[in-house]
């Protein structure tokens, strides 16, 4: 149903609208979807989450630099994924080039299911803002590997690899940071939330 | 849950896979152990929503902390100008006022900040896009606000239940057969407002999505040997087979029957044009004297000059609204018209509009009113003022 791909192809609008006025929420709004799509890429390719960081915000520093010589460009999706695997390994010049075509890139299998997409938007405020408090007591590390599993959907032998670290490290890391975060949540919202499990589960068998 | 069967849990992909929804096997898997493990299930579903909330909160602090990095970077860039060879359909003036602009956003750099370079007025409160909002008319008269009713039954009538579910649609449940066939079946409406669309699944668990300023009357159960309903303005329909019972529609005169099959009627009072266009199966549209069955891909057009068949190029345009985006590619006061609808907005024009000027595109629906116009204007070709639920179009 929803595609990384497809979703950044439909993108278009805010490409355009950056490279012709410089609208700076279409910048953020291009940003925030290929920052995942390209680390993804980057770390299937070997290269670190950081390595891939650096890349990703070359790129768009080069985007922001020279709009004024993409104007040209028909294809952002193609463009942007392929100027980034070209110089995940070399020296960052890159060049306006026509796109070429579109490799056959992997999907990113991390995309969230309509259930979880809906207890997403429904959570509890209060259970958000709590995650997001403690999520910044995590350390770098930690918030790097519990993106690159649950989010990226790397396996623990990837993630083991690109962080240079055994694969017990990595099964310890995610189980510490879950730990952390799951002595967050108070008893009262586990009452709550064994009500609505039932109604909710309920209705999605029915709907779904 | 003892913690070392935590840590097992997190360790096994397969049931990570569950709780992103991943793969089909994974979720089967996970929620029969659920099933027979109904004392684990509140610890599961904890975990579950930790672990999307986790993957969630980390991948927006990440993106946010590296665009602060780039931001940083951006902020001691130095903006390229075009050079003289340019592409010829752009001036130079244009191009010099981007760049100034470029340049002096970069210097000032900190979040990411609209620039104010549109016409439109950027109010306090701009007009918000249209939502699943829709009012149900019983047969006696009564009303009920849809978007204002909870969940669950919201009536009974001739034997069959209308419900209302969690995901905004009304569906008749109950017998197809009313307990009294000699009386007749009750009629019932369904009105969406401008503004506003709504899905009902009607008694022969056919499918119909109403799109903005439109209604729908229908029996609420079928009997005798055809389903027959009445539609003003614009719905999408997918109805389910039945060769002995066919559906049809009617709209001021014309009347589309289907045997079971998908598609998309047009049908607005200030719309010249009535448009029919079929997606899958087969129907037959009547109109008067004349008649016509269309394939799927085909558009009949009925108007004041009679009826026209076209092979319709991009079914997807026709039914973008259904799927939450407007496809143009009509005149200005087309593409107005459909502004207004979802918008719930009134239009008026300053001066003399170009009748030749079409507009090509796609936007989102759910954007508000003044993201969308921005679009517009960025054609070159024009401006609006909005105020209030007023929107001026100037050339």
């Amino acid at each position: 149903m929803f595609s990384y791909e497809k979703s950044g192809i439909a993108l278009k609008i805010q490409w355009n609208t950056f490279i012709a006025e410089g609208d700076q929420d279409d910048f953020y709004v291009l940003y925030s979807h290929y920052h995942d799509y390209l680390i993804y890429l980057g770390n299937l390719k070997g290269a670190t989450l950081d390595k891939s960081k650096d890349c990703v915000n070359d790129l768009f520093l080069y985007v922001f630099e020279n709009r004024a010589r993409l104007q040209h460009i028909r294809h952002h999706h193609n463009y942007l994924v392929t100027s980034f695997i070209r110089n995940l390994f070399r020296k960052p010049h890159f060049c306006a080039e026509e796109s070429m075509e579109l490799l056959e890139l992997p999907e990113m299998p991390a995309y969230p299911s309509a259930e979880a997409e809906h207890i997403k938007r429904t959570s509890q405020e209060e259970l958000t803002q709590i995650l997001q408090a403690h999520i910044n007591n995590l350390s770098d590390t930690q918030i790097k590997i519990v993106y690159q599993k649950f989010y990226l959907a790397l396996n623990y032998e990837q993630i083991a690899e690109l962080n240079s670290i055994s694969v017990k490290t990595a099964y310890n890391t995610i189980y510490n940071s879950v730990e952390k975060l799951r002595k967050q949540i108070s008893p009262e919202y586990v009452t709550a939330l064994s009500a609505a499990i039932s109604i909710f589960t309920l209705l999605f068998f029915i709907f779904f | 849950m003892q913690d070392k069967d935590l840590v097992h849990l997190l360790e096994q992909e397969s049931f990570l896979n569950y709780c992103f929804g991943r793969n089909d096997s994974d979720v089967r898997y996970w929620n029969k152990w659920v099933a027979e493990h109904p004392d684990k299930e509140i610890q599961i579903e904890t975990m579950k929503r930790t672990v999307i909330m986790m993957a969630k909160a980390s991948r927006e602090t990440l993106r946010d902390k590296h665009f602060e990095e780039l931001q940083q970077k951006m902020s001691g860039a130095t903006v390229i100008p075009i050079t003289k060879k340019r592409a010829s359909w752009k001036p130079i003036w244009m191009a010099a006022a981007v760049v100034l602009m470029i340049a002096g956003t970069a210097l000032i750099y900190r979040r990411p900040v609209k620039p104010e370079t549109s016409h439109i007025i950027a109010q306090k409160t701009d007009v918000k896009p249209g939502r699943n909002k829709a009012i149900l008319i019983l047969g006696n008269g009564q009303k009920i606000s849809l978007s204002d009713s909870g969940n669950g039954r919201i009536a009974v009538q001739s034997g069959a239940q209308i419900t209302k579910t969690a995901l905004g649609q009304i569906v008749y449940q109950g017998s197809n057969e009313p307990a009294n066939s000699a009386s007749a079946p009750e009629y019932n409406t369904i009105e969406a407002p401008a503004g506003g669309q709504w899905q009902i699944v009607l008694p022969d668990q056919s499918k119909v999505w109403l799109n903005a300023r439109s209604s729908l009357t229908y029996p609420t159960c079928f009997v005798g040997n055809e389903r027959k309903v009445q539609l003003k303005g614009e719905a999408y329909f997918e109805i389910t087979h039945n060769g002995k019972m066919p559906f049809k529609v009617s709209s001021k005169s014309q009347v589309v029957e289907v045997l079971g099959t998908h598609f998309n009627i047009m049908a607005y009072d200030d719309e010249q044009i009535m448009k029919t266009t079929l997606l899958q199966g087969s129907v037959r549209i009547s109109d008067g004297g004349r008649s016509r069955v269309l394939v799927p891909g085909e558009q009949a057009q009925i108007s004041a000059a009679g009826m026209k068949v076209t092979r319709e190029t991009d079914l997807e345009d026709v039914i973008a609204w259904k799927n939450g985006y407007f496809k143009f590619n009509e005149s200005l006061e087309s593409t107005m018209r459909k502004i207004a609808r979802w918008y719930d907005v009134e239009i008026t024009y300053a001066g003399n509009i170009d009748p030749s000027l079409r507009f090509g595109g796609k936007i989102s629906r759910y954007k508000n009113l003044s993201s969308a116009l921005k679009i517009m204007e960025l054609t070159g070709n024009i401006h609006f003022k909005v105020k209030g639920r007023r929107v001026t179009v100037m050339q």
